[in-house]
């Protein structure tokens, strides 16, 4: 196969993972209903996505099952207070009761230390929802840096009860700022193809909306959270696979050498370079906040890495190499099975594999 | 796939395939595919002894914990093995029974750090559990004295069970022991008694010693610190 034909099934695949335009529709229309809720209870709350759906590069969380709900993170943020004078209870103690103790949402959402989470249970075919929301008040006193101050927060975390810094929004615009020259290429043809395939829910190109737009740069981080996702579950090491911000950073840094036409495929093998050399270096800054994002990384986490990356470069090779059989399992490393399948050529998914039979113990 | 295969003769009456194997397989959603090549020494005596195989182009690791000392393949319980043959002399049915498994098992091993099939068995502990499975015991003790009685001794159904039972063996594990004697495969199934009963012995040896050394450093103790009963 070509570089375009594997960059076409690495994309498939990860269209595949994608939310829809409709479910991106109906996320976005929950969210700001909570907001709303929230508002006419009395709570002053500013209510705005953060994390993948920000970004951009949403997959579907792994799962055996085909209706695996989708995270979106969001942040409500109070306005109004500080944390050298109020505690985190008082600021997030109204919006968990408010939800919980409503008829409207008191049997969908559930109380966790860090966020109180909402479920929409599937609609139809395409699967369901939960959002996180993470209450949070604006804290430009927190380790940030100076250019993404405006966005720093602290979360308001339970058990024991603390204020927690951070600024996922400003890593998410950092991203998006990598992004852009990236996603200005072919933007209009994207979203044309978008809206074509969407009639009922644009009327025109600009109705669609930049979020559900995809450059490679995001495919490339999509690829890889599904294919950390099946590599981990692999080895039976789920617990130890890199957060997505880790993922996100990564391809994050290493676009500033890419020039602007880069294929997914492109930032999957800079991404291989960039994960053995972190194995080397076990630091990764965060570009927005004062901290090392592997900074709890022990060996193992750090060998699993590398065996990851050898991973990706396996499956590459083997997608590169031409023969059905290996090209078909490459894509199923990558994707899982279902979606490994589904993002080959027809040709290529139609050589089925043998079932082992496994045999009985092993002798000396 | 497993087409290619190269025939020749060996010494005293072995033959010799080598050839190309394609894995292509998956189990429990997990799909493998990789390029090995192949030695197969079938012996004279086939079916009544198992083929040996080995890997040729490099794939598999020498140090790979799941090869002989002479590079050829651990397939699985010797037993097992020369039963399944027996039943079905088939150098397909080998390709695509053990040996499948045994390359997807490597592989899922060397990629993903740990044995596709779950926690089964290993050496000794795997062996005595095939046999466990098949006597239908639980007890060590009693399997081994079954499969002694498989491999060295002549079968009177009406004689006491060798498993201690107190029933005669035609109403005990008499069945399992004459249809493993008529099986043709005693000849693995002593080699699987041999095996687990140098270990045994060697467990036991280790034990004696260790009992012995610990009873050398509780007497050479002061004696306030020494049980009355040591000595």
């Amino acid at each position: 196969m070509n570089e375009i034909e594997i960059n076409n099934i690495l994309s498939k695949g990860a269209n595949l993972l994608d939310i829809t335009p409709s479910m991106f529709e109906e996320a976005t229309s929950h969210y700001k209903a909570v907001g709303e809720f929230l508002g006419n209870h009395g709570i002053d709350a500013d209510i705005s996505p953060c994390g993948s759906i920000l970004t951009g590069t949403v997959v579907r969380p792994y799962s055996e099952n085909e209706d695996a709900y989708f995270d979106i993170d969001v942040l409500v943020n109070r306005p109004g207070f500080d944390s050298a004078n109020n505690t985190p209870g008082e600021v997030r103690d109204p919006v968990d009761e408010t939800l919980l103790k409503s008829d409207r949402y008191g049997n969908m959402a559930k109380e966790y230390d860090e966020c109180i989470t909402v479920e929409y249970v599937a609609n139809g075919i395409e699967g369901g929802f939960r959002l996180d929301l993470n209450t949070c008040i604006d804290d430009k006193t927190c380790k940030t840096r100076q250019e993404y101050a405006d966005s720093s927060v602290s979360m308001a975390w339970r058990n024991p009860e603390r204020w927690h810094g951070s600024n996922p929004r400003g890593l998410c615009q950092w991203f998006i700022d990598k992004n852009e020259r990236f996603a200005a290429v072919e933007r209009a043809q994207r979203k044309a193809r978008i809206l074509k395939e969407n009639r009922s829910l644009y009327a025109s190109i600009e109705d669609v909306p930049d979020s559900l737009d995809r450059s490679e740069m995001q495919r490339a981080v999509q690829v890889l959270k599904r294919s950390r996702d099946e590599f981990y579950h692999r080895c039976g090491k789920s617990e130890k696979a890199p957060a997505s911000c880790v993922v996100t950073v990564i391809i994050g840094k290493v676009s500033d050498h890419l020039p602007n036409n880069t294929k997914a495929i492109e930032f999957l093998e800079s991404f291989i370079q960039c994960a053995r050399s972190l194995a080397a270096a076990r630091s990764l800054p965060n570009p927005v906040y004062d901290e090392d994002l592997l900074q709890e990384w022990d060996d193992e986490s750090f060998a699993l890495l590398t065996l990851w990356a050898e991973e990706i470069d396996r499956s590459l090779g083997n997608l590169r190499c031409g023969a059905r059989a290996k090209g078909g399992a490459a894509a199923e490393a990558i994707f899982g099975s279902k979606i490994g399948k589904r993002a080959m050529p027809v040709t290529a998914a139609a050589v089925v594999p043998s079932v082992v039979t496994p045999l009985k113990p092993w002798s000396m | 796939m497993r087409t290619g295969f190269k025939r020749e003769a060996g010494q005293q009456g072995k033959v010799i395939l080598t050839g190309p194997y394609s894995l292509d397989a998956t189990y429990n959603g997990v799909r493998l595919a990789e390029d090995f090549d192949l030695q197969l020494v079938v012996p004279g005596d086939y079916p009544a002894s198992l083929p040996t195989v080995r890997e040729t182009s490099g794939v598999i690791d020498p140090g790979y914990e799941h090869l002989y000392l002479n590079g050829t393949f651990c397939l699985g319980v010797r037993g097992e093995l020369l039963l399944a043959q027996l039943e079905n002399p088939s150098l397909v049915a080998l390709l695509d029974g053990p040996i499948r498994s045994y390359l997807y098992s490597y592989l899922f091993r060397k990629r993903y750090g740990n044995y596709p099939f779950g926690d089964r068995a290993h050496g000794v502990r795997g062996i005595l559990r095939y046999y466990e499975e098949l006597f239908g015991e639980a007890d060590f003790p009693t399997i081994m004295k079954l499969l002694g009685a498989v491999c060295f001794e002549n079968y009177r159904g009406h004689l006491p069970c060798p498993c201690g039972s107190g029933l005669i063996a035609r109403k005990c594990h008499g069945e399992t022991i004459l249809k493993l004697k008529k099986s043709g495969a005693t000849e693995a199934f002593s080699s699987d008694f041999t095996t687990i009963a140098c270990e045994l012995t060697y467990l036991q040896q280790s034990a004696v010693k260790r009992e012995q050394a610990l009873r050398q450093t509780l007497i050479s103790l002061p004696g306030k610190y020494r049980a009355s009963n040591i000595d």
